[in-house]
């Protein structure tokens, strides 16, 4: 029955059977690709572990998947590992190929973004892929180019993208891992808040109706709220797969989510990671080159990306030791006001607190479910990072307490 | 016990500390990063492994105090009573371990989210959420005071003392 509480074993977790799974599936119904996604998530539990790739391994998966695509040989060349990210394997290359008409001799700087076995936020590759098509031309980021959604051509699900140019770190700060609480100075800050923000209404201001493609997104509704359930419980489903133990306060927050979800007032490209650490930046103009990591973009609520790049977890305090800045701009309510001034798009304080909640939530659970479950199964290339990041979820659960105080009846 | 693991880790993070980091000058931008958080996270070991019994006692009293109060709340719930008595039994016992700590801590944190879910009567279950939500609030700001060596807390110094 959909959103039965049911108690399963950590052996079912760790070795689920089909009718586990199953059974999950059908408490927790989700978007079709998510769903795909997830149980294939859970199947590989039944696999091997993640097994460190070659470079030379992926260079030649590199090649297999860009002949297959454009049907001539080209060449690979300066392949390389890139760091960053807290889920994905990166790999940095020269394509040398006939360019994007193909009648030319172009050499181009490309990168590979491929899964591990298990990651921090399991997504599609193609929903990844056709949301960096969506936006192209109008919000800075890679250009997609090709996608191998089912690892046809390498060990796992990936995507070929253009290589961006740009920093995500001040060259005078060592920085955070994965950006989480970057501080980017005075200076810095107050040129890089207008393109935060400006992006931020852009993107949320683009016609979903008008757009072609998305074809694993499914198109939600202005005026129902379904869509809002279906992520509340893709989010509840992470929380059922791979938690550690339970949090019996997420199951009051689980239920809270479903009973008050707002229906969409508007739809909207909502990123779904819209935070300090995502983006790229030229340190000399302080403006943003690039907007990175879409895997976790969805059709909704732009309060969903408010709120998420206002959390106290990827805030930092101003020079002041008090104020608290949201990504490292400005404190939310700034951050709201110069939003709504730049995107025409109202914000409503009633959405703001239910994905203030929302947002605590997800984090909660991708911290100490999908990171606490990633690393002990040896599941991705840089288990201590990924472990690393599970304690964020106790400063979120905290916040949470906050929230419910003031929604609980 | 003369290889007690204090020192055992001592000696490895000093090692790796100052032979080995500096060694790693010229290495990836990945290698250096999952070094110094394999560090931190050994450093983190190394501070609350003589607390760790301790935390997960305080942790179980916490759910058995939490599952009587949701008991008399919701009334007949045999087995949420039942992993009360188990986890009493396991705090009275100084045989156990502290896996079968942990075990107890789960079985009831599983009984008390089954409860609040599965009851009926509205007006209960709103008193049940509650008591879970205030119970959260403080086992929530151990588990920050617990993780803190990992450095995520902005302000460490107004987290709640250590009650284990």
């Amino acid at each position: 029955m959909v959103g039965q509480y049911e108690i399963i074993g950590e052996a079912q977790r760790r070795h689920p059977t089909e009718a586990t799974i199953d059974a999950i599936r059908a408490r927790y119904p989700t978007e079709a690709e998510i769903d795909t996604v997830m149980t294939r998530k859970m199947r590989r539990r039944n696999g091997p572990g993640y097994e460190g790739v070659t470079l030379d391994l992926l260079l030649s998966g590199i090649k297999a998947l860009v002949e297959a695509r454009v049907g001539y040989p080209v060449t690979i060349a300066e392949g390389r590992w890139l760091s960053g990210g807290a889920s994905k394997l990166q790999v940095l290359f020269d394509l040398h190929w006939r360019g994007a008409d193909g009648t030319g001799n172009a050499v181009d700087r490309m990168v590979l973004r491929m899964e591990p076995a298990a990651s921090v936020t399991e997504s599609s590759r193609h929903r990844e892929f056709e949301v960096l098509q969506a936006v192209e031309g109008i919000i800075p980021s890679p250009k997609p180019y090709w996608v191998d959604g089912e690892g046809e051509f390498l060990p796992y699900p990936a995507m070929i993208y253009g290589f961006v140019t740009g920093t995500a770190k001040p060259s005078y700060d060592s920085g955070k891992v994965s950006g989480l609480g970057q501080n980017f100075g005075p200076e810095l800050r107050a040129q890089l808040a207008p393109d935060f923000i400006g992006l931020l209404a852009k993107l949320h201001c683009i016609d979903v109706a008008a757009l072609p493609g998305l074809e694993h997104f499914q198109r939600p509704e202005v005026g129902s709220n379904a869509s809002v359930i279906r992520q509340v419980n893709a989010v509840r489903r992470i929380w059922e797969e791979d938690r550690i133990e339970e949090e019996p306060v997420l199951e009051v927050v689980y239920r809270w989510l479903v009973a008050n979800a707002p229906p969409l007032d508007h739809v909207s490209i909502v990123h779904g990671d819209y935070r300090s650490g995502n983006f790229l930046f030229d340190e000399a103009s302080g403006r943003i080159t690039a907007w990175l990591d879409w895997e976790g973009a969805t059709l909704g609520d732009r309060h969903q990306d408010l709120t998420y790049a206002a959390m106290p977890s990827f805030s930092h305090y101003a020079e002041d030791g008090t104020t608290m800045l949201g990504s490292g701009m400005m404190v939310p309510e700034a951050l709201y006001a110069a939003y709504e001034q730049a995107s025409g798009l109202k914000v409503d304080p009633a959405r703001l607190a239910y994905y203030n909640v929302f947002n605590r939530y997800l984090i909660a659970i991708l911290t100490l479910a999908a990171s606490a479950r990633a690393s002990r199964i040896r599941g991705t290339h840089q288990d201590v990072l990924v472990n690393y990041v599970v304690p964020v979820g106790f400063g979120t659960l905290a916040e949470l307490g906050d929230c419910l105080a003031g929604v609980l009846k | 016990m003369n290889l007690d693991f204090d020192a055992q880790l001592q000696v490895a993070l000093r090692a790796l500390e100052e032979v080995v980091a500096p060694a790693l000058g010229g290495a990836e931008k990945h290698v250096v990063e999952q070094f110094h958080l394999a560090l931190l996270t050994i450093g983190f070991v190394k501070t609350r492994l003589p607390d760790v019994r301790r935390y997960a006692r305080m942790e179980l009293a916490g759910f058995v105090a939490l599952a009587d109060q949701s008991a008399a709340c919701a009334g007949d719930c045999p087995a949420l009573t039942a992993a009360a008595e188990n986890g009493r039994a396991v705090l009275a016992s100084a045989e156990v371990d502290t896996a079968e700590i942990e075990q107890a801590s789960r079985r009831l944190r599983d009984e008390v989210a089954a409860l609040g879910s599965n009851c009926q009567d509205s007006a209960v279950r709103s008193r049940l959420d509650r008591l879970v939500v205030d119970h959260a609030t403080i086992l929530t700001a151990q588990a920050r005071q617990w993780a803190m060596p990992f450095g995520f807390e902005l302000k460490p110094e107004e987290l709640a003392p250590p009650a284990w």
